[in-house]
């Protein structure tokens, strides 16, 4: 009751009754403010506390806030307990650092805790991990012994016994999985194998890609005890299936799928390169883009521009060898025979022969618009020319 | 005045292809035709009409734009490449190619031009129609007397994919044949055309057993999804049914599936098998079992799907597991019209030409 009133009058007057309160208050008051950053209030209160209790509590006070506020760091303090009764908001205020005071001291203590643990899980790992390294040097260097010795040697009690049977069949699962770890990159490749019944029968999946994308997937069964033979396939019917097996399938069966791949991903990439010029280009051509099954003879026609005028030249792309993906044969045909023209068809034609069919069309709509940008650059240059002088 | 019958009117025979359509079919096959304008299609509401009164509206269009018969024969062929399961198809292999890397360029345009040289050459009233579809090039012919046009009604069909050996042909008169092997083989650069024991109605069936192709979609996605099915089903049955015989039925399905495969198979409609062996009966007291000439007949099965019904013999307990070599040789050999013959005489599954 008297703290309320003390804090009322406080409120009404000037700050500051007692004259050492005085001359610690505003350092307390301005300590406080700085520190916590709270509103005038909590300062008022303070002060009036001070004023109320007398200078040793205020000194007590101030004292034990900052050591407190030492220890609390981070520890923001409510201002809503503060906004209560001056006394009880104190009370308030003691314990809510009380508090932040046990829990960082509880935290503490845990941190310290896990990093002991850390450091004896550390020494642990060390000291096993030197074991394993001497272990090892035995094995090689002692590669006549059996690994079940060497194990039965350094046998601790916690180890429990190792059956030959277990550590074999250890063994060969590691060797499994090695073993499935190179089926997965080679599928990641492009072929994969998975076993059917009966179980000399083995399914190849080869998937075909072009430049990161992947594209159609064709699949063969093959009989692999000898004579090895092809079940069923999905392979289309201009890949020489026949010819290949012939030559390959008995003896070396890398081969022969690695020759079907070359030729399928050749296949794929020629038939995405035609659809890309299709999808993207299509308003340079005239007409359709004739081709065949195997997309390796494909005609077409695209104008171009010679001088002012544009002709229409007659493009015949031949690719003989089936594994390949830029054309063997390029013949540019045209009705006009000027001498330029020749020069330019040349141009063309080392384009066609050097670069995938899509990137042809991209490169000359790139020049094209380079052409465009410099003639504007020239006319607006040449408007411009005029207005100088 | 026989030869006025076969000469035929444009629009008579538009108006004749047209009534093998379903109100399905019209905006389909007329889209892919080509010939009429999209804004006159856009007229044309194919709800609204009878099917009698469309066909007429449609061909009054065509006769306003001008159609000839060339571009009827095209839409014909259309038609027939939607529905291929119309016509009875065989199978034919060429034999002796030259020029083994050449043989995969190939050049449609070059093809046409050189099969229609010399088809003309060997019969000069003919009328020629080619159409490329998928893989697949169609040729449309349609035959002619020396003094009468071309029969457009009786024409025949030849489908030829590019890049392997095999014809299919349907609706040809051996005399024909002749002709059309002909040109088909100077213009493909083989020898000679042989006609293989292979018949059906389904064109894309006898694709896939003589290429020996499947559709791996079916098979090795089929084979998990059968699997949880089955068990699925079982689970759903009530446990107080015992089904006896358990171990001979699975057993009885694992074998039919190794010869068969698990996916689907090809679609034919009949197997004919000609016996020209020595009746043997053991059991009847040997009678008719001492002639020494061949009992001839001819076993005929025939099914919608024969290779599916065959498969599912065991699992019936109609048929005998291992399921016998006659009917698993089917999609082995490729093959529907065996001819077996006694083991004196050649093997028991030697086919005659």
């Amino acid at each position: 009751m008297a703290a309320m009133l003390a804090w009322q009058a406080c409120a009404t007057r000037a700050p500051s009754v007692h004259p050492g309160a005085e001359r610690r208050s505003p350092l307390t008051t301005t300590y406080c403010s700085r520190r916590l950053g709270a509103g005038p209030s909590a300062s008022a209160i303070r002060e009036s506390a001070g004023s109320a209790r007398g200078r040793g509590t205020v000194s007590f006070k101030s004292a034990r806030e900052r050591s407190a506020r030492r220890r609390v760091g981070s520890c923001r303090l409510p201002n809503t307990a503060m906004a209560a009764t001056a006394g009880a908001g104190v009370l308030e205020h003691l314990k809510t650092l009380e508090k932040c005071a046990k829990k960082l001291a509880s935290e503490q203590l845990e941190a310290q805790h896990r990093a002991q643990v850390l450091e004896q899980e550390k020494t642990l790992l060390e000291r096993l991990r030197s074991k394993r390294d001497a272990l090892r040097t035995r094995v090689t260097a002692q590669s006549a012994g059996s690994l079940l010795d060497i194990l039965t040697e350094t046998r601790t009690v916690s180890v429990p016994l190792l059956d030959k049977v277990d550590v074999s069949s250890m063994l060969l699962k590691g060797r499994v999985k090695t073993l499935q770890d190179i089926l997965d990159a080679y599928s990641l490749a492009g072929v994969s194998v998975k076993v059917r019944e009966p179980s000399s029968t083995f399914s190849f999946c080869i998937s075909t890609a072009y430049e990161g994308i992947y594209l159609d997937s064709y699949y063969l069964d093959i009989h692999t005890k000898h004579p090895r033979k092809i079940i069923q396939h999905n392979i289309p019917a201009f890949i020489p299936l026949e010819q290949t097996a012939r030559m390959y399938l008995q003896n070396d069966l890398g081969q022969f799928v690695d020759v079907l791949r070359d030729a399928l991903n050749a296949y794929a990439s020629r038939r995405y390169q035609v659809e890309q010029l299709q999808v993207h280009h299509h308003t340079s051509l005239t007409g359709q883009v004739q081709k065949n099954a195997a997309y390796n003879l494909l005609k077409f026609q695209c104008p171009i521009q010679c001088g002012d005028m544009h002709h229409d030249v007659q493009v015949k792309l031949v690719y003989e060898d089936l594994a390949c993906y830029l054309p063997t044969e390029v013949t540019l045909t045209c009705t006009e025979d000027s001498e330029s023209m020749r020069t330019k068809l040349e141009s063309y034609q080392q384009l066609f022969q050097n670069m995938e069919l899509h990137r042809v069309f991209n490169s000359l709509k790139m020049q094209q618009e380079a052409v465009v940008s410099s003639s504007c650059l020239s006319a607006v240059h040449r408007s411009a020319s005029p207005s100088r002088q | 005045m026989i030869w006025m019958c076969l000469e035929m009117d444009a629009t008579e025979y538009l108006i004749k292809v047209l009534s093998r359509f379903r109100i399905s079919d019209f905006p389909k096959l007329l889209k892919s035709w080509d010939f009429l304008s999209a804004s006159q299609l856009q007229e044309i509401n194919f709800k609204e009409y009878t099917r009698k009164d469309l066909i007429l509206e449609i061909a009054a269009l065509c006769e306003g734009n001008g159609v000839t018969l060339n571009q009827i024969a095209e839409l014909d062929t259309i038609y027939y490449c939607t529905y291929p399961q119309k016509k009875r198809w065989s199978s034919y292999q060429m034999f002796g190619s030259k020029g083994g890397e050449k043989a995969t360029l190939f050049d449609f345009g070059h093809f046409k031009k050189t099969f229609e040289r010399n088809l003309k050459m060997l019969i000069r009233k003919v009328m020629v129609n080619f159409l490329e579809h998928g893989e697949a090039v169609w040729i449309r012919i349609a035959w002619g007397k020396h003094h009468s046009p071309p029969n457009q009604q009786r024409a025949a069909y030849a489908v030829y994919y590019p890049h392997t050996p095999y014809v299919f042909m349907a609706n040809i008169v051996a005399q024909y044949r002749v002709y059309l092997s002909q040109a088909l083989v100077v213009a493909t650069e083989h020898n000679m055309l042989k006609e293989l024991d292979l018949r059906g109605r389904c064109l894309d069936s006898l694709r896939d057993i003589t290429l020996k192709r499947f559709n791996p979609a079916l098979s090795m996605h089929h084979r998990k999804a059968l699997q949880q099915i089955n068990t699925n089903q079982e689970s759903v049955q009530d446990q107080r049914i015992i089904i006896e015989n358990l171990r001979e039925k699975e057993d009885a399905k694992r074998l039919t599936f190794a010869t068969f495969g698990e996916g689907s198979l090809p679609k034919l409609e009949e197997v004919h098998y000609r016996l020209q062996t020595v009746f043997k009966d053991e059991h009847n007291m040997g009678l008719l079992s001492d002639r020494r000439k061949p009992f001839r007949c001819v076993a005929k099965f025939s099914s919608p799907n024969i290779l599916e019904s065959l498969r599912a013999l065991p699992a019936l307990g109609i048929a005998d597991v291992p399921i016998s070599t006659m009917f698993s040789s089917i999609p082995e050999k490729g093959k529907n019209y065996f001819k077996i013959m006694d083991k004196r005489t050649g093997g028991p599954n030697t086919s005659g030409p």
